[in-house]
């Protein structure tokens, strides 16, 4: 039992010691919310240390979430299968509402506050695709409050504003350098090469076309880029 | 030097015998059916296949290795009491802490090469996919193993001081998991009145496993992966040592 002790104060000691060189990291001051569905799986995974791998988890949810056409209560109104628009992608499968984008964005955001990829493309999506710039702008809002130094949300939430207002240019213009980054979602892409393509940038809509076809792993929005190609190189 | 010579033929035979163990057979199975899960995952994941990929992987891999640590620490020495075949090591020339450093080693080496075969698979995995070469990789799977050593000195010392391999494989599990808490731990010993004291105590004395957790942090930021590898390295050797050289004590105290 003595020795127990001993290891015990000594164990003690070491966690001091390691307290002067690493400090512990302050408290989040936002704190952690969980979904109900997710907090058991979730918690479980950061008892094991594995936090972006919830955040991860919860990504697939949300894609999942928005890759499935809504129940008919959810939908504002039920929509025939819409003929297929470049800019919005999400209505060739019957368009929707999708409540709850927003809040399973920003919980992704709780778990890894620098999961980028997550709250680009569900700004992205409410702003450009489902038409709810507002709450696209307070989840950038969020973002921003968790990883201030994130230069991608910014660009993204004045482009936004100047979509809004139907600014194509300044939208290129700000989402233009954004999309040079991995971490840009295959959306924002293929709006950006959209405006390119209608602002009769043709070198530059074939570029980023090209980009979608060879790098996004999204079958969608590969063929979209394919059907965009056809048209710009006859 | 004497000494030394019977640490590193114990540790080979160790390492012998989990080579020929079915649970390092079992792991690597296991570590197959994950990483298989992690690419149907990532499919799930559409552009974001490279992160699941990479953190799924990096996340298996330490959970099998810290099962094989588990396993191994818990049972190895606690079996060949029960079956007596220690006396038959202890009956040569070969000290108590020789014996149990050279048990320790061998399981340390076949961890190694256990996590190392994995992340192997998982490295090329990740390259058909298309993913570029990242230092924070291997610091990642070094962190891994140093939450793996600490945990394997601690299942150690607990399962010769509570001489039940369930027992010590429970106490070392949830030592693992409070480990990873220890942050939230912290911040809960200002607000949880009639626990603040336990709180306090436990936090002082519980693995810091977070720090190890390069794998969460590495890609997060440069402002978040701080390279303190010295520190890390020191604090798992001292934590470990501290738990071995107790367990040696308890195995000095036993009669067989």
């Amino acid at each position: 039992m003595r020795g127990l002790v001993l290891g015990l104060l000594a164990c003690a000691a070491l966690n001091g010691a390691l307290r002067l060189p690493l400090p512990p990291p302050p408290p989040d001051p936002l704190g952690i919310r969980l979904r109900p569905e997710g907090a058991v799986e979730t918690a479980s995974l950061f008892a094991l240390g594995m936090r972006r791998l919830a955040a991860d988890l919860a990504l697939i949810r949300l894609l999942v979430y928005y890759g499935t056409p809504e129940e008919p209560q959810e939908a504002p109104e039920p929509r025939p299968h819409e003929p297929f628009h470049p800019e919005h992608p999400e209505r060739y499968w019957a368009g929707g509402r999708y409540p709850e984008l927003g809040p399973r964005a920003l919980r992704i955001l709780d778990i890894d506050p620098f999961f980028s990829y997550a709250a680009l493309y569900s700004a992205g999506a409410l702003a450009f695709n489902v038409g709810r710039p507002e709450e696209a702008l307070d989840l950038l809002r969020y973002a921003l409050s968790r990883d201030p130094a994130n230069v991608q949300y910014q660009a993204t939430a004045a482009a936004i504003g100047f979509y809004r207002k139907g600014e194509s240019e300044s939208v290129i213009r700000l989402l233009g350098p954004l999309v040079e980054s991995p971490d840009c979602p295959t959306m924002i892409k293929n709006m950006v090469a959209f405006l390119y393509k209608r602002s009769g940038r043709r070198e530059k809509a074939i570029r980023l076309y090209r980009e979608i076809l060879e790098v996004s792993r999204d079958p969608g929005y590969r063929e979209i880029a394919r059907r965009n190609l056809r048209e710009l190189i006859p | 030097m004497r000494v030394l010579r019977t640490v590193a033929i114990l540790a080979a035979n160790s390492w012998q015998e989990n080579l020929r163990s079915r649970f390092f057979l079992l792991s690597a199975v296991f570590g197959g059916v994950f990483l298989y899960v992690s690419l149907l995952l990532g499919v799930l994941a559409v552009d974001q296949e490279l992160r699941v990929l990479l953190d799924f992987g990096l996340g298996f891999i330490e959970l099998l290795g810290l099962s094989g640590a588990l396993y191994g620490a818990t049972t190895v020495i606690l079996r060949e009491m029960e079956s007596k075949t220690i006396t038959l090591i202890l009956t040569r020339p070969v000290g108590r802490g020789p014996y149990l450093l050279g048990r320790f080693a061998g399981l340390l080496f076949s961890l190694l090469v256990s996590m190392g075969l994995m992340s192997a698979v998982h490295l090329s995995i990740l390259f058909w996919k298309g993913w570029a070469w990242s230092w924070d990789y291997p610091w990642a799977l070094c962190g891994a193993f140093l939450k793996v050593l600490v945990t394997a000195a601690l299942g150690t010392f607990v399962a010769l001081f509570s001489s039940s391999a369930p027992t010590a494989l429970t106490i070392a599990g949830t030592l693992w998991t409070l480990g990873h808490f220890l942050p939230e731990i912290r911040f809960m010993i200002p607000w949880g009145s009639p626990w603040g004291i336990p709180l306090h105590l436990a936090s002082c004395v519980i693995p810091d496993l977070q720090l190890f957790n390069l794998r969460d942090r590495a890609w997060a930021g440069s402002a978040q992966a701080e390279p303190a590898v010295l520190i890390w390295l020191l604090y798992a050797l001292v934590y470990s040592s501290v738990w071995l050289f107790l367990a040696r004590q308890l195995l000095r105290r036993k009669e067989f």
